[in-house]
């Protein structure tokens, strides 16, 4: 039982990254890379667009019952995301504008709905 | 890419210039702002990324390090957000002109982008005007505080925008409008006059003294026989401030803690009840305040009661009295705060009041007089040049007819002085004749023999320090720059030694 949920959500996860892709491809976004994994964290998409490389999270849920998914980015989370950026940029050795954004998708009975959230990370957040 | 502004900090009554380095390069967003900020400063991160959201900017993201130089002095208050905003907004390119080195930029962000009212503002623009660079932007909210201060181009924003828009050269900031300081306080009415004090000629005469000469005066004297009503009555026969002294009156008075100030239009006249502390007298705190001595720089400080102040408090008035500046030492920093002022204080001669009087008999044993009389130490006795009876009058001096304006009058005559002296002392860098160094007195103060030799009888007679033997000199300079003669006679030897004769009561 347990294992069925956390395979279902690990689906709706893959699922949500799928559709965030067609969608930056669609708004003329370079995919640079998918999953990139280090020791600090996880990023889900690295993508490039008017000279800039972004950093994107993508959040997938199914209800707001728990908070929408934006909300789910704490501080702890950007931590993880800072620092693994940090690591993407130190081992490519890129030099050019960064951001870091969220896309947030909402699932429900068959709507989707995306939300993209661009500069969600201003500072360090450490 | 870098930008450097000027902007001010205020430690003290001084300013210092300070660099804010900005430097905008890619990477993760960072925000940093180095240079002993405080924390009002260091919030500044957050006011200023919104203000220029909300000014229509584009969104940046970069790596922005800011560092406010010379990073060994503590920079406090609100009003670098501007420069640093207007830092990387140059840094991103949104303003072309990298030109700011004839400006000195000051001001507080709020969310919107507005510029908002700093208190440090006046200050910085009487120590750019000392310092001449031309240009300052403030805050358009400071307008009327600044309004008397000339030689420099005041610009007022209130906007993030409209500086942005000034130095891209789109956009004129108006200037502020300078008013000329003396024509704005010459009419001046005081609801008091001298004339309201029945007799105490002599008293009157020793006061219109003291003014001119910036000479100190201790009234001694009965109760109730108006020394407080005269030393009231001292403001008004004060020559007007000059703007150049009414600038560091405001800012000593701003420092003090008083929020919405304008410049002053009178000569401060402090006089602080007799419970006053130490570090109220002198000033002090860790980030050392001004005290009295200081609030009543190029005024008047009157000590009522003085035998009332306790001790240890009135002996720390000797430097001050001399040196005309005091430096309070704490951990936090040290500060050195003008305090030129002309003294003047008002006792009784003995505990019942009434010793010397021809009215009332004294009721006070010889030793209670002395044990009263000595709370004053010699060291600072020896510091006042004039010192003056003020005793009961006779009851024909109320059926007298009083003469009406003699304030006006005696303001005149004071002026007269003043201006003897400033013209005598151009080239030496003082104004007034008490001022004067030891040096100078052979100088400006030749007596003729019959003088000298009244003097040095005296000298021997009444055993006067060396420093009271040149004080009776300026006074006598100061009588005959009242009647406006060029040499010191005999008569302004003897006035002067006349206002010496203490002995006999303290």
């Amino acid at each position: 039982m347990c294992d069925e949920n956390v395979d279902n959500s690990k689906n709706i996860g893959r699922f949500g990254e799928k559709l965030a892709e067609k969608y930056l491809v669609k708004n003329n976004y370079k995919i640079v890379e998918k999953n990139f994994r280090c020791k600090f964290g996880e990023i889900d998409i690295v993508a490039f667009y008017k000279k800039e490389l972004i950093f994107i999270e993508v959040k997938t849920r199914t209800n707001n019952k728990y908070g929408t998914g934006i909300n789910s980015i704490d501080k702890n989370k950007e931590k993880h995301l800072y620092k693994t950026a940090e690591y993407y940029l130190y081992n490519k050795k890129i030099n050019i504008g960064i951001r870091i954004d969220a896309i947030e998708i909402t699932l429900n009975k068959g709507l989707v709905s995306i939300k993209h959230y661009k500069n969600i990370i201003l500072d360090k957040p450490y | 890419m870098l930008s450097i502004i000027k902007s001010m900090t205020v430690v003290g009554i001084t300013g210092n210039i300070v660099f804010v380095q900005v430097d905008v390069s890619n990477g993760l967003p960072y925000f940093e702002i180095v240079g002993l900020p405080d924390t009002i400063v260091r919030e500044a991160k957050e006011r200023v990324r919104i203000a220029i959201k909300n000014s229509g900017y584009d969104f940046f993201s970069k790596r922005i390090v800011v560092n406010l130089a010379p990073a060994n002095i503590k920079k406090m208050g609100a009003l670098f957000d501007l420069p640093i905003a207007i830092g990387i907004l140059s840094s991103l390119g949104i303003i072309k002109n990298k030109d700011f080195d004839n400006y000195v930029i000051i001001g507080e962000l709020s969310l919107d982008g507005k510029v908002k009212k700093v208190r440090e503002a006046l200050a910085i623009c009487i120590e750019l005007r000392k310092q001449g660079i031309s240009n300052i932007i403030i805050p358009k909210e400071n307008e009327d505080e600044v309004k008397f201060i000339d030689g420099i181009n005041i610009y007022m924003a209130s906007n993030l925008k409209e500086v942005a828009d000034y130095f891209n050269g789109e956009k004129i900031l108006n200037k502020v409008k300078t008013l000329e300081y003396s024509k704005v306080i010459n009419n001046r009415n005081y609801d008091m006059d001298f004339s309201e004090v029945y007799g105490q000629e002599k008293a009157k005469r020793a006061l219109e003294i003291a003014i001119a000469g910036g000479h100190n005066c201790l009234m001694i004297g009965t109760p109730g026989s108006g020394k407080t009503m005269l030393a009231q009555r001292v403001k008004t026969i004060l020559p007007n401030l000059t703007l150049d002294e009414a600038l560091e009156v405001t800012k000593i008075n701003s420092l003090y803690g008083e929020e919405n100030y304008e410049v002053a239009i009178e000569r401060p006249f402090r006089n602080p009840h007799y419970t006053i502390s130490e570090s109220g007298l002198i000033g002090g705190g860790a980030y050392p305040k001004p005290g009295e001595v200081t609030l009543a720089n190029s005024g008047i400080l009157f000590l009522d009661e003085l035998t009332e102040y306790k001790t240890n408090v009135l002996e720390m008035l000797r430097t001050p009295l001399e040196d005309k500046e005091i430096t309070i030492s704490r951990v936090k920093a040290q500060i050195t705060y003008p305090t030129n002022f002309i003294l003047i204080a008002a006792m009784n001669p003995c505990p019942c009041g009434y010793y010397g009087s021809l009215v009332k008999k004294c009721k006070c044993s010889e030793r209670s007089r002395k044990r009263y009389v000595e709370k004053i130490s010699g060291p600072l006795l020896d510091r006042f040049d004039l010192f003056v009876d003020v005793t009961s009058i006779e009851y024909s001096e109320f059926k007298k007819e009083n003469n009406k304006n003699l304030s006006e009058k005696i303001r005149k005559k004071v002026i007269q002085a003043r201006n003897l002296q400033l013209e005598r002392y151009k080239k030496y860098n003082i104004n007034l004749n008490s001022e004067l160094k030891n040096s100078y007195i052979n100088e400006f103060c030749a007596l003729d023999l019959k003088s000298q030799d009244l003097l040095n009888k005296f000298y021997e007679k009444a055993k006067l320090s060396a420093r009271a033997y040149n004080k009776i000199i300026k006074v006598a300079r100061t009588i005959a720059d009242l009647e406006l003669k060029e040499k010191i006679e005999y008569k302004h030897i003897a006035e002067a030694i006349q206002y010496r004769k203490k002995e006999e009561i303290l």
